[in-house]
């Protein structure tokens, strides 16, 4: 690849959206090239800048602004208010009673049992597989180097993941893609094997318990087990981090590919 | 079945964020955007809760809050700082060699550059025009894939890529002007004065 047609992808390059050859022979030039290298680490702090830019937005407070159930409520009832004209229509009395349900029941579940919690995980890791299935497999960062996608996982999730270097009987990096589990960071990196995807999510380990999932110990490490419907779950706990294999193949094969990871 | 509240807010509630966010820019305001932000959900639950299938994407929610942007330029033009054109009706913004080296950047270490474009970069976003400056915000502000912002656009994905391109290159070509940089220097001068 040349540097012209490297400027000329560059940006999808970096905001993933090329395909995976294509891809690869940009990262190849970039890694080989120190102009095209620093213009890409230029346009990647501009990227950057600007995302945070426009997360912080104009810095008016926005304390008297509905919440997304307050709004919900709204349009669903036809009972639209012009926030921008200060009408206000005051529903303290019904929001505390339903805030004061939502604080109880959030105690009585978090006192709940740890088999509730684990279940739960796997629950949700196997859907936001399945979800990332229906949406047609995309990546964020499409990139078979691990220390490529374990740096922008890092940046883009604040977790600390760490992908390991390929070995001959491993599974083939894809990519990655941020997400939330619960609404809690994760960070997700896509593998393939003969066809067959699988995916590594990384979440913070306080989050979660695995101590109801079945226990299994391979070469001295313990994994965690779950199976739900076609799908198997294998969680590790490494550092401050749970790794969750997800996938349809089989718990071996998944406990192949999370013990790469080490 | 019906449509109940509770699956509206699950669907909309990934989106709720960037939704704001976008609306931001569509806008003037943040009580103008909340507006934008409830107008557009409102457009939605309409066609939520009388559709038999509720597979809609998210992109489907930005389509819809572009529609209602379009419809305020005509009835409340004042409230807009982004002014759509219907992207049928966009004249092809001016060709650009793609492969062509882009703007120099400022020549400053890498903390001062992010400084200067924490000072500068949404001065030189709103620089742009608008058909620039959209695809940028519903990609870094929206957080959508190309593939979305196409369909939100109802345009090709390959145009979208190539607008993108020569977007982020008017971006560079905005924070690499002698006037900004020259500003951003006089900044530095006066803060390393001693006092």
């Amino acid at each position: 690849m040349t540097c012209g047609e490297t400027r000329e992808y560059l940006f999808a390059f970096l905001d993933s959206e090329l395909d995976a050859p294509l891809s690869i022979e940009l990262q190849r030039h970039i890694d080989g090239c120190a102009t095209c290298a620093q213009e890409a680490e230029i346009e990647r702090t501009v990227r950057r800048q600007l995302g945070q830019a426009l997360d912080i937005g104009d810095g008016e407070a926005h304390s008297d602004e509905p919440s997304l159930q307050e709004m919900v409520d709204r349009v669903t009832s036809r009972r639209t208010v012009r926030t921008s004209l200060r009408h206000r229509v005051v529903w303290l009395t019904g929001m505390a009673a339903a805030l004061g349900l939502v604080v109880v029941t959030g105690a009585f579940l978090m006192d709940g049992d740890q088999a509730n919690a684990s279940d739960r995980f796997a629950d949700l890791v196997v859907q936001d597989f399945e979800h990332f299935l229906s949406e047609g497999k995309s990546v964020q960062i499409a990139s078979g180097n691990p220390r490529i996608v374990s740096t922008w996982l890092m940046e883009k999730t604040s977790l600390d993941v760490s992908l390991s270097e390929p070995t001959e009987f491993a599974w083939t990096l894809v990519g990655g893609r941020k997400c939330k589990i619960d609404d809690r960071p994760a960070a997700f990196a896509v593998y393939e094997k003969n066809g067959v995807p699988a995916s590594l999510v990384a979440v913070d380990s306080e989050a979660w318990s695995l101590e109801a999932m079945n226990k299994v110990q391979r070469d001295g490490v313990r994994y965690w087990v779950a199976h739900r419907e076609r799908y198997t779950v294998v969680a590790r706990r490494r550092s401050e981090l749970i790794y969750a294999a997800v996938g349809i193949a089989g718990e071996e094969e998944l406990i192949r590919l999370i013990s790469v990871n080490r | 079945m019906e449509a109940t509240t509770a699956e509206f807010l699950r669907f909309v509630q990934p989106q709720w964020e960037s939704l704001h966010r976008v609306a931001r820019r569509y806008v003037v305001g943040t009580h103008d955007a909340s507006d934008l932000v409830q107008e557009t959900l409102l457009r939605a639950w309409r066609s939520f809760s009388a559709a038999q299938d509720r597979t809609h994407n998210r992109a489907w929610l930005f389509v819809i809050m572009r529609s209602a942007v379009m419809d305020w330029q005509r009835t409340s033009s004042r409230r807009i700082t982004l002014v759509l054109t219907p992207d049928s009706e966009l004249t092809e913004l001016a060709p650009a060699d793609l492969t062509e080296p882009f703007a120099p950047a400022p020549t400053m270490d890498e903390q001062r550059f992010r400084e200067y474009l924490d000072d500068r970069i949404v001065d030189a976003l709103d620089e742009l025009e608008p058909a620039f400056r959209e695809v940028i915000v519903l990609s870094v502000a929206g957080d959508l894939s190309y593939r979305k912002i196409a369909e939100v656009l109802d345009c090709p994905v390959g145009t979208v890529m190539s607008r993108m391109a020569r977007a982020r290159r008017a971006l560079r070509e905005c924070l690499s002007h002698p006037d900004a940089i020259a500003s951003a220097q006089r900044k530095e001068r006066r803060m390393d004065r001693p006092s």
